[in-house]
């Protein structure tokens, strides 16, 4: 049973809230092997030379489409009545993937590097206080020190990249720590929260699924209203097609727009 | 100026102004693409001719007009995306509501610090129009308990093709019955439009557009709906600059 007042509390404040067992053993089990083979036929479809080059090894793309656990993930959605409580009931997916950090992955290895989501937004904005979304990360194995456990820097939200020098080993010795935490655990943080995969210095890969929720008005980084079958949608509840975006999708045409403002969804 | 006016009033009536033979020939289009649809009935039972690029040469080519990318510029800045283009008729007897654009962002974000976006009206009937605005309205949270008679409401006449600026959030209505505007809604490329432009538009409509006009309907934002098309721009992306966090990873 998740506590969401205090959950919501420690991000407001820190920037995150680690939240154990929030995932049942059968669908950690599920998910972390439909992401192995996912990522084996990325690789064979695409290359692995390929992915690497692009920046994107390691990351399971569109996984809402592609398999029952995902799907079952979307149906149980364990962190939503947090994201709700702190971004409102209109809140869907940004991004949706799976995140694979092979051994030798993670910082100081390309593509991972400190950062935060959404930074365009955050320059915009420029208010510090403003939640623009919530990342929810459930890990898929145990993460610790050595497999890639996730390197937060709390309170950070909303700093610009000159104000926190990842750069600088004594301050990030003295700031930032490392997740530790059991498969089927969270870690649910504001994006503009500086962070990074660790290093993960093990023989195995540590895998987890990224869902980056944000609020209702803002664009996704993919169209998953439209990535997602009608197959699979029909499978879903009203609850999982909001999280997708399914009804706050913006038209693509004049005529869904015609369609969107006489339903009163525009 | 023009922003400092767009912050603290929330309107400006801008120097961009269309020649009458122009705006002759742009209501005309925008009734031809009110009968050819689709359309919609926005606030006051005004008809929104909502395809106005796919039927109108003349606003089409307003997307590359040097003037036109200026005024935006210096209300809002380069990057920025359309909204909306289309042409509004309003009715034989004028129904005035009060509206206002872009509210669900300004919901979560005070105007002090943010401005998610502008509608440019411009008037094409021969008389004219008018509009009310409630003055610096748009500093006023859109589902809080506004009352609009206790604001300041400004009346304004804009002559045939001459353009008001309104600042995203501010209060107004349309108020001369049988008018028919242009308008232009411009917002900030990570806030969802109203439609995305690059998909609506045909190809053979899209491709007539110069550099600006593309940008303005979105070419950029990418938006993939498959795993090939998501690659695909994030190999682009590490070519070029989209503006995008790139080689990111949890």
């Amino acid at each position: 049973m998740i506590d969401v007042r205090a959950a919501c509390e420690a991000i407001t404040a820190q920037g995150y809230v680690i939240v154990p067992n929030v995932l049942p053993t059968s669908l950690v089990t599920s998910l972390a092997d439909a992401l192995d083979a996912l990522r084996a036929e990325d690789v064979a479809r695409y290359g692995e030379e390929y992915l690497y080059r692009i920046g994107q090894e390691g990351f399971v793309i569109n996984v809402g489409d592609r398999g029952e656990p995902f799907e079952r993930l979307l149906l149980e959605r364990p962190a939503l009545e947090i994201v709700d409580t702190l971004l409102g009931s209109g809140a869907f997916l940004y991004l949706f993937q799976g995140v694979i950090v092979p051994p030798g992955g993670g910082v100081g290895a390309y593509p991972w590097k400190w950062h935060c989501d959404l930074y365009h937004v955050l320059l915009e904005v420029g208010d510090r206080t403003f939640l623009p979304g919530l990342n929810c990360l459930f890990y898929l194995d145990d993460v610790d020190t050595r497999n890639g456990g996730t390197w937060i820097v709390p309170a950070t939200q909303g700093l610009l990249d000159e104000e926190v020098p990842c750069g600088d080993a004594d301050f990030m010795q003295r700031a930032a720590f490392q997740v530790e935490a059991s498969a089927g655990s969270a870690v649910i943080f504001n994006p503009l929260l500086w962070h990074c995969a660790g290093a993960n210095t093990t023989e195995k890969s540590r895998r987890a699924v990224k869902m980056l929720m944000v609020r209702e008005w803002m664009l996704p980084q993919m169209d998953y209203a439209r990535s997602v079958s009608d197959e699979v949608i029909s499978r879903l509840d009203e609850e999982s097609l909001r999280i997708l975006g399914h009804r706050s999708r913006v038209p693509r045409t004049f005529a869904e727009m015609q369609s969107a403002s006489a339903l009163g969804e525009s | 100026m023009v922003r400092a006016l767009l912050r603290t009033q929330g309107y400006v009536a801008c120097g961009w102004t269309l020649a009458p033979e122009c705006c002759t020939r742009l209501a005309e289009e925008v009734r031809h693409a009110a009968e050819a649809g689709p359309h919609v009935v926005g606030p006051g039972v005004v008809t929104r001719a909502i395809a106005l690029l796919e039927h109108s040469d003349s606003t089409l080519g307003l997307l590359d007009e040097e003037s036109l990318g200026t005024l935006v510029d210096e209300a809002l800045g380069s990057d920025v995306i359309l909204s909306r283009a289309e042409g509004v008729i309003t009715p034989a007897t004028p129904r005035p509501v009060w509206q206002s654009d872009f509210g669900k962002p300004r919901r979560n974000l005070p105007a002090r610090f943010f401005r998610p976006g502008i509608t440019l009206w411009t008037a094409l009937s021969a008389q004219g129009g008018s509009l009310e605005v409630l003055r610096a309205s748009q500093h006023f949270n859109p589902a809080g308990a506004l009352d609009e008679a206790e604001l300041p409401a400004v009346r304004l006449t804009v002559r045939q093709g001459e353009c008001l600026l309104l600042e995203g959030g501010v209060r107004y209505r349309l108020l001369t019955p049988q008018t028919i505007w242009l308008c232009f809604a411009f917002v900030r490329p990570w806030i969802k439009p109203e439609v995305l432009f690059f998909s609506a538009l045909s190809q053979n409509r899209f491709e007539r557009l110069g550099r600006r006009g593309r940008r303005w309907c979105g070419a950029q934002l990418g938006l993939p709906i498959s795993v090939e098309e998501f690659l695909a721009i994030e190999a682009e992306a590490l070519e070029g600059d989209f503006g995008r966090a790139k080689g990111s990873g949890i």
